[in-house]
């Protein structure tokens, strides 16, 4: 497949999310301004402000392309329920989901990895067994439920962990990056007191990312084997040993850099995972993100915080997969083509 | 005689581990329930008995003989909701797959033998779906139709179409460009026959595979669903809706949590065990093909 | 005599899940010549090639010994192993594209071996000997091969970096699993003659693996024929060719298309196939593996595995009716 076709399926991909986006709000019963301004006190004039600005009064076609323009100016409306900008709303949630996602998704990597690994080496034994055992497992885990049992476990018998939110009341972060593994290191105060902050976000992190993990690890853990196994009865891998090299050389160099290809690329494209995980994980952890977000918006009919945030996650999820094709591009030689 | 032998031996091997029957059986265990709930249950699942209020379940002290898991916080009977569950998770998993298999095999077959805009329109269609994280599309339905089981139904049936279009897109064209298809062309067979009578059946195992596997993810996504309060509404005994129902008191009474969510773990956990063999036996190179 | 016996296999058997693809193998390489080992697929000519590097898939059981220059390679662990696999003896494999790894560069790939096997410290010595490796196998512009990732080369190209890199450890022995079969019949022909002039040029021993009779002829000096993980024949490549002793490698010369002679009445004469089929490596067969095949069958087939018949010039065949000669 060429490139420029792969830019051309993503192009008319984010065309199509608009497409829905658009509709989402004309499909749903009711009328459209009452919709997207609440029911209640609303005056006059925000109505006829309102009117305009999506231009419910001219043909369908322009109005999507005013829907199309306020978007690309960044105006995707004002939440019904919290009276901010819906774009604003989103970057701030986006940077807690992120850091939820990325931490769990690096948890699953660094764990799924070398499981599939091990499992591909001693294939057929008991530890590929259990391990792919657990992996099904995991596979099949219903997250809300096992995020719940987590806390039960983690938090309230053991008190390990705590039970929700980002960071301890104690610690004076100020929002910056959105990040708190970040933020914790610009606040003012000591090294000291940002050292603490710090690891209380890691406190915070660890039980939630861990259930997000959840899934994702089970999926990487078993690519990684299947992948690693094919690799290993490739010729080149012969060639490898012929040559005398170590065992340690011909696995860790000659076969896993070809295993990991689409591994990587698998975990990249995992972002969809991780956000249909996460709105189920933070709204158990009470995780300020997108997932709960979202799902409160339409507990409460804000439909613009609904019409505005699937666009962005759309947005979001579409970048990721370029950025993963770039990537591609980069580590395996082959899809350079020839010459 | 030998024939027999033969058959059993292929039984044998295509059963598989102990592994897979235990999933059979479990799933075997999971449908008679469901279809004979009335039955089996004691009491209607949604009867609230007066003063049983929250009873601990056979195994914890102080626990009623009349309620085998004990209650929950209004008297209710949970053994009776678990098996009502059953019958409506394996309903909705089962309405989940029909519904998109169906959806997903037309509109894969028409991409696959007809190509060109035809198929490139269905492609970029599915694209757009599969940019949605699978909970994000559903609340897009759910939003469109309100909330409720029938509705979580169609929205878990929707988030599975685009897998099975590719799918069958997929093993249609494969199936296409083998000499047998040819053949039928040059019989004179016209499209619509060859699709149906010729490529479609040829196809069935990898589809018969992912409709194994839907079924499991139809039940999960209709469960959190009802869990987000997007799906089923309480009082209804779903096992996704019991689990947010009790959250509140998964602290002073976890098996009210635990109980509904372990019924959710095993049924998805045997239907991925049946899928992952299915797709063993019937083609070991699936597994490329559907990456490709 | 048993001084210039380089690898000297005796009584190799192996076993895989059940299947016995070898059965007491004897083959003998003598230093500085090329063996050529001729059979069918599933004879266990390329079997044998992998136990000699120890390279046997998983589960598979080796009795027997191969001695090389006087050790027992069957006998030696991986670590003993690997200061001779890829330095001692060195292999290339038939095909070609798929032997090289796709994501690493050609001069990568050699440099390893340079680097590891040869323990050069130097990297631009590394290159230096690296580029006149390829220049010797015939590679036009090396310098920009050095760089260039196994799938934008063509499969005589593939064939002969991985020569070059067989060769960069400078082994005594190099195994040639049927280099050619996935070639072109031109560029086949080419690579054939660049293997005979490096085996000439730098004094190395050779076994090539071969399912072309008269390929294995005109490129080595001996001949082993093999049939059902059996060596029935080994001996002097002409004599092999002109004299078959064993009965398969007479079944097998009538079998091959030699000159087209068209006959008084202007039809082509028949071509000899063997009838029957190859036994299965499955089944256990007590006496000779090409009794149910052979015209010259005796009772005692059957029943007697045939010995070692040692002739003159070297030659050996595994048949009843050499021994009673």
């Amino acid at each position: 497949m060429s490139r420029a076709f792969k830019f051309g399926q993503i192009a008319t991909t984010l065309f199509g999310i608009t497409l829905v986006a658009f509709f989402l709000i004309r499909l749903v019963p009711g009328d459209p301004v009452t919709l997207l301004i609440g029911e209640r006190g609303a005056s006059p004039e925000a109505i006829a402000e309102l009117k305009a600005r999506i231009g419910l009064d001219r043909p369908l076609v322009e109005q999507y392309g005013l829907f199309v323009w306020n978007a690309l100016k960044g105006d995707l409306g004002v939440s019904i329920l919290s009276g901010r900008s819906v774009g604003a709303e989103f970057l701030e949630r986006l940077a807690a989901t992120a850091e939820l996602g990325l931490t769990a998704l690096m948890l699953a990597t660094l764990v799924g990895v070398p499981l599939g690994i091990f499992a591909a080496l001693h294939r057929g034994r008991l530890f590929d067994r259990l391990s792919m055992g657990l992996a099904v497992s995991f596979y099949s885990m219903p997250i809300f439920w096992w995020g719940l049992m987590a806390i039960v476990i983690f938090s309230v018998k053991l008190a390990w962990l705590p039970v929700s939110g980002r960071i301890g009341v104690e610690h004076d972060v100020i929002l910056k990056s959105g990040l708190l593994l970040v933020d914790s290191w610009l606040m003012p105060g000591s090294l000291a007191e940002s050292w603490a902050a710090f690891k209380s976000v890691i406190h915070h992190l660890l039980l939630p990312a861990s259930v997000l993990a959840t899934v994702p690890l089970a999926v990487i853990a078993r690519m990684t084997r299947s992948s690693l196994l094919e690799v290993l009865g490739e010729d080149y891998v012969r060639t490898a040993r012929a040559k005398g090299l170590s065992r340690f050389r011909v696995v860790a160099l000659h076969a896993l850099r070809n295993a990991l290809i689409p591994v990587v690329t698998v975990i990249g494209l995992m972002l969809g995972t991780i956000l249909t995980g996460a709105i189920l994980t933070e709204t158990i952890f009470s995780w300020p993100g997108l997932g709960r977000w979202l799902v409160s918006a339409v507990l409460s009919r804000d439909y613009p915080v609904i019409q505005g945030g699937i666009l962005m996650v759309a947005v979001v999820v579409l970048t990721t997969s370029l950025l993963v094709e770039i990537f591609y591009y980069f580590i395996s030689p082959r899809s350079r083509g020839r010459g | 005689m030998r024939v027999t032998q033969e058959a059993l031996r292929s039984i044998r091997r295509n059963l598989g581990g102990p592994l897979i029957i235990v999933a059979m059986a479990l799933l075997g265990l999971t449908t008679f329930f469901a279809i004979f709930a009335p039955l089996i249950a004691p009491y209607d699942p949604a009867r609230t008995f007066e003063g049983a209020y929250s009873l601990p379940p056979f195994f914890l002290e102080g626990w009623d003989s009349r309620f085998l898991l004990g209650t929950d916080d209004v008297g209710r009977d949970l053994f009776s909701r678990l098996i009502h569950g059953a019958r409506i998770s394996l309903l909705a998993g089962f309405a989940v797959t029909v519904l998109s298999l169906t959806i997903g095999v037309v509109l894969g077959a028409l991409a696959g033998w007809k190509g060109g805009f035809i198929e490139a329109a269905i492609l970029r269609l599915m694209d757009t779906m599969m940019a949605l994280p699978s909970i994000l599309l559903a609340i897009v339905v759910v939003t469109i139709l309100g909330p409720s089981l029938v509705n979580a139904v169609i929205a878990a049936a929707v988030t599975a179409v685009p897998g099975v279009v590719r799918l069958v897109r997929a093993t249609i064209r494969e199936e296409k460009a083998k000499p047998y298809s040819l053949s039928a062309k040059l019989y004179g067979a016209g499209g619509f026959r060859i699709v149906t009578v010729e490529l479609l059946p040829n196809s069935l195992a990898p589809i018969f595979v992912q409709g194994t596997m839907g079924f499991g993810e139809g039940i999960l996504n209709v469960a959190a669903l009802g869990f987000l309060g997007l799906g089923a509404r309480p009082p209804m005994a779903e096992w996704g809706t019991m689990l947010a129902d009790s959250r509140a008191y998964v602290e002073s009474q976890p098996w009210l949590v635990t109980a509904p969510g372990l019924c959710i773990l095993i049924v998805i956990l045997s239907f991925n065990l049946l899928g992952d063999h299915l797709r063993d036996v019937f083609d070991p190179k699936l597994k490329t093909r559907e990456e490709a | 005599m048993l001084d210039d016996r380089m690898l000297d296999i005796r009584g190799l058997t192996l076993d895989i899940h059940g299947a016995r693809p070898l059965r007491e193998i004897d083959l003998v390489l003598k230093k500085g010549k090329s063996l050529g080992v001729v059979g069918e697929s599933g004879s266990g000519k390329s079997l044998t090639a992998l136990s000699i590097m120890g390279l046997l898939p998983n589960g598979a059981v080796a009795q027997g010994q191969a001695l090389w220059k006087g050790r027992d390679l069957l006998a030696l662990t991986e670590d003993q192993y690997r200061t001779i696999r890829g330095r001692e003896i060195a292999m290339i494999f038939q095909d070609p594209m798929s032997s090289l790894n796709p994501s690493f560069t050609v001069g990568f790939q050699i440099d390893e071996v340079l680097k590891i096997k040869m323990g050069i410290r130097n990297a631009a010595e590394r290159r230096a000997r690296g580029l006149s490796l390829l220049k010797e196998v015939g590679i036009p512009a090396p310098e920009e091969r050095w760089n260039s990732y196994p799938h934008q080369m063509s499969g005589g190209m593939s064939q002969r970096v991985s020569i070059a890199m067989a060769l960069a450890s400078e082994p005594e022995l190099l195994i040639a699993d049927e280099p050619t079969t996935a070639l072109d019949v031109t560029v086949q022909a080419q690579i054939l003659e660049l293997l005979r002039r490096l085996i000439h040029e730098r004094h190395m021993s050779m076994i090539f693996v071969t399912h072309d009779l008269a390929v294995a002829a005109k490129v080595c000096d001996e001949i082993a024929v093999f049939y059902a993980g059996v060596a029935v024949e080994q001996g002097p490549s002409e004599m092999v060719f002109e004299t078959p002793r064993h009965p398969y490698t007479q079944a097998l010369l009538r079998a091959r298309p030699t000159k087209i002679q068209a006959s008084s009445e202007g039809r082509r004469p028949r071509l000899a196939a063997i009838p029957g089929s190859v036994p299965r490596s499955t089944e256990q067969i007590a006496g000779c593996v090409f009794a149910s095949r052979c015209e010259k069958v005796m009772e005692s087939c059957f029943t007697k595995r045939p010995p070692v018949a040692e002739g003159a010039n070297s030659r050996k065949s595994r048949c009843l009716l050499q021994g009673d000669q």
